[in-house]
């Protein structure tokens, strides 16, 4: 954690329209680091995905600065994303939807490799076979669990677990530095899910990016994550080691998440959510104690 | 034309039973199919040539003149034939040329939102306003009475449908993750229209203009019925009727060319509605 930030994010507000206009992030702030694995967990609706956009640039921020390499993050506007900018990938959540119904699963990995060889060719590099990275759609499919036949295959021949295998591949085929996966297991089926997650955090972290892996559940992040951040209403409730979140949470939010899974072992398919008619303190619980 | 989309051909193949409606569909397929071929080749098959005047006017349909002669002595069937090209193949033109100017407008307007899109869009909803015939008049009125005129005047109220359903189509594909995904990839504009958008939007516009297909025929056709497009002697399908119309007593000049209409109509129709049920299954039965 002694290197330099991938990702700053400082006091972001997010307010969508409307009367009242809805605070969805409510003065957010957090550093995300080369090679770590950092849990957002909260439940449906607290924000999470809206803080995904404003962190990939998607989406523009009411207040607050995200900055990315020290460099501020210009939004996505109508042109197209420039090189630099394309450290910064997503899976997302809805396998339905992650890749082009119409292309070749091949040529859309490929787009992520050509995205890659953009980026090197702007800093005076170019790919190369020895790379940790490989440079061939098909051997992206060996290294996230798939067939290199796969290759010629449709988005719709393929199963949900498949489908976000290959949204993975594409994602860090582009050799990201910050990977952000917005609830990417959530859709899949209990036996999936956790193998998903490991294959992201591992090869994530292979390659030396960050990956920030959003989730509902507890008992998944908590498998891969180095670090959780808990959010609660368009807030960070609680932040810290794994480990230290898991065995002593100390916000009664995350206490009741943490009671809402079942013990001994925890692993078990469920629903986090808190009880929705208790209204939980929106302070940052104090972990340095 | 494609405000008529509930047309009567499509009303009345919602009535169909669901069962025969595959089997329709492939009929109307083939017919659909012959028509287009006689465009192709309509004109170099015909038995008697149809512009001359050297047949016995007023013949009935018999062996020689298989859907008789008309007032000056031309074989109705070989006129019939030829102008499948001039009926059916400038209502191709029209709605290719609908689609790609609607399409080209559509896709701007959906992708690049706020103020673009408000501005194609009120564009669009004046362009809409306008009432086709009304339009057909002036057009002929400013620029001669012709088929070409006929067209270009379909043209001005023909695009905005398709920039319509084209945009509803851009605009929730532009909310799909993929398209996301392509941008933070470094999509430009342009590819990411090219390669996530077009590909998904192609399906359901062609389909929206093979059904058009035939109703094109039939605006067409109703111009130069009013003497706003073909004049004569060409063998423009409405202009048949449109003469025929001083011949009562004759059906058979008016009655076939009205025919050959209706089957255009009819089965251009069917077939847009048999392809979109195809692509479409779930709404089939709505
Ligand atoms: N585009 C939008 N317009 C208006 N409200 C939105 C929009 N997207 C999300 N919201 C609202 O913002 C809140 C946070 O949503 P979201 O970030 O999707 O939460 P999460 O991903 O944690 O489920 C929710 O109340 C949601 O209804
Ligand atoms: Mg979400």
């Amino acid at each position: 954690m002694s290197a330099e930030p991938v990702i700053q994010a400082r006091d972001i507000v997010v307010e969508y329209p409307g009367h009242p206009p809805l605070r969805a992030v409510d003065g957010v702030s957090f550093d995300l680091y080369p090679g770590e694995v950092v849990g957002l967990v909260g439940e449906s609706g607290c924000g999470k995905s809206t803080m995904a956009r404003v962190l990939t640039g998607l989406l523009k921020p009411t207040a607050g600065e995200v900055s990315y390499l020290g460099q501020p993050l210009r939004p996505l506007g109508i042109g197209g994303r420039a090189p630099e900018l394309t450290g910064i990938q997503m899976v997302f959540q809805d396998p339905g939807s992650s890749l082009n119904p119409r292309r070749r699963v091949g040529k859309q990995i490929q787009d992520g490799i050509d995205t890659a060889a953009k980026r090197m060719a702007c800093l005076g590099q170019r790919l190369s076979r020895d790379d940790p990275a490989p440079i061939d759609p098909a051997e992206w499919l060996v290294r996230v669990g798939m067939q290199a036949s796969d290759v010629r295959r449709f988005p719709h021949s393929l199963s949900g677990g498949q489908r976000q295998r290959v949204a993975t591949a594409r994602a860090l085929a582009a050799r990201p530095s910050v990977l952000i996966g917005d609830e990417p297991i959530s859709a899949l089926d209990a036996s999936t899910q956790a193998k998903v997650a490991h294959l992201m955090g591992k090869l994530a972290v292979s390659q030396g990016a960050c990956l920030l892996f959003i989730s509902h559940d507890l008992s998944v992040v908590r498998l891969i994550a180095d670090r959780i951040m808990v959010m609660y209403r368009g807030r960070i409730v609680e932040r810290g080691p794994t480990a230290e979140i898991w065995s002593e949470p100390r916000h009664p939010y995350t206490k009741a998440l943490l009671g809402a899974i079942p013990v001994p072992d925890g692993a078990g398919k469920l629903p986090a959510v808190a009880d929705p008619g208790v209204a939980y303190p929106l302070e940052e619980a104090d972990r340095t104690g | 034309m494609a405000e008529t989309r509930r047309s009567l051909p499509s009303r009345i193949w919602r009535a169909i039973p669901p069962g025969i409606r595959a089997p329709l569909g492939v009929v109307s397929a083939v017919i659909a199919l012959v028509w287009v071929v006689l465009c192709l080749i309509g004109p170099q098959i015909t038995p008697h040539d149809p512009l001359a005047q050297n047949l016995p006017l007023y013949q009935p349909p018999g062996v020689d003149t298989l859907l008789g002669t008309d007032e000056l002595g031309r074989d109705v069937f070989s006129r019939i034939l030829a102008g499948a090209q001039v009926t059916v193949g400038l209502a191709l033109l029209l709605v290719v040329m609908s689609m790609v100017v609607g399409s080209v407008l559509g896709v701007v307007a959906g992708f690049f939102g706020r103020w673009v899109d408000e501005a194609i869009m009120r564009f669009t909803d004046l362009v809409m306003a306008f009432p086709t015939v009304i339009l057909a008049m002036v057009t002929a009125a400013a620029l001669g009475a012709s088929l070409f005129n006929a067209v270009l005047a379909a043209l001005i109220v023909s695009w905005p449908p398709y920039a319509r359903v084209v945009r509803s189509m851009v605009l929730s594909l532009r909310h799909q993750e993929y398209v996301a995904s392509g941008r933070l990839l470094g999509f430009s504009p342009l590819k990411s229209i090219g390669v996530d958008i077009l590909p998904n939007v192609a399906g359901p516009t062609l389909v929206m203009a093979s059904a058009d297909i035939g109703t094109a025929a039939l605006l067409l056709s109703g111009l130069s019925f009013l003497g706003l497009g073909a004049k004569p002697p060409s063998p423009e399908w409405g202009a048949m009727v449109s003469s025929a119309v001083r011949h009562f007593d004759k059906w058979w000049m008016g009655v076939f060319p009205g025919l050959a209409i209706l089957t255009v109509v009819i089965c251009f129709n069917f077939l847009g509605d048999a392809l979109r049920d195809y692509f479409d299954p779930k709404g089939a039965t709505r």
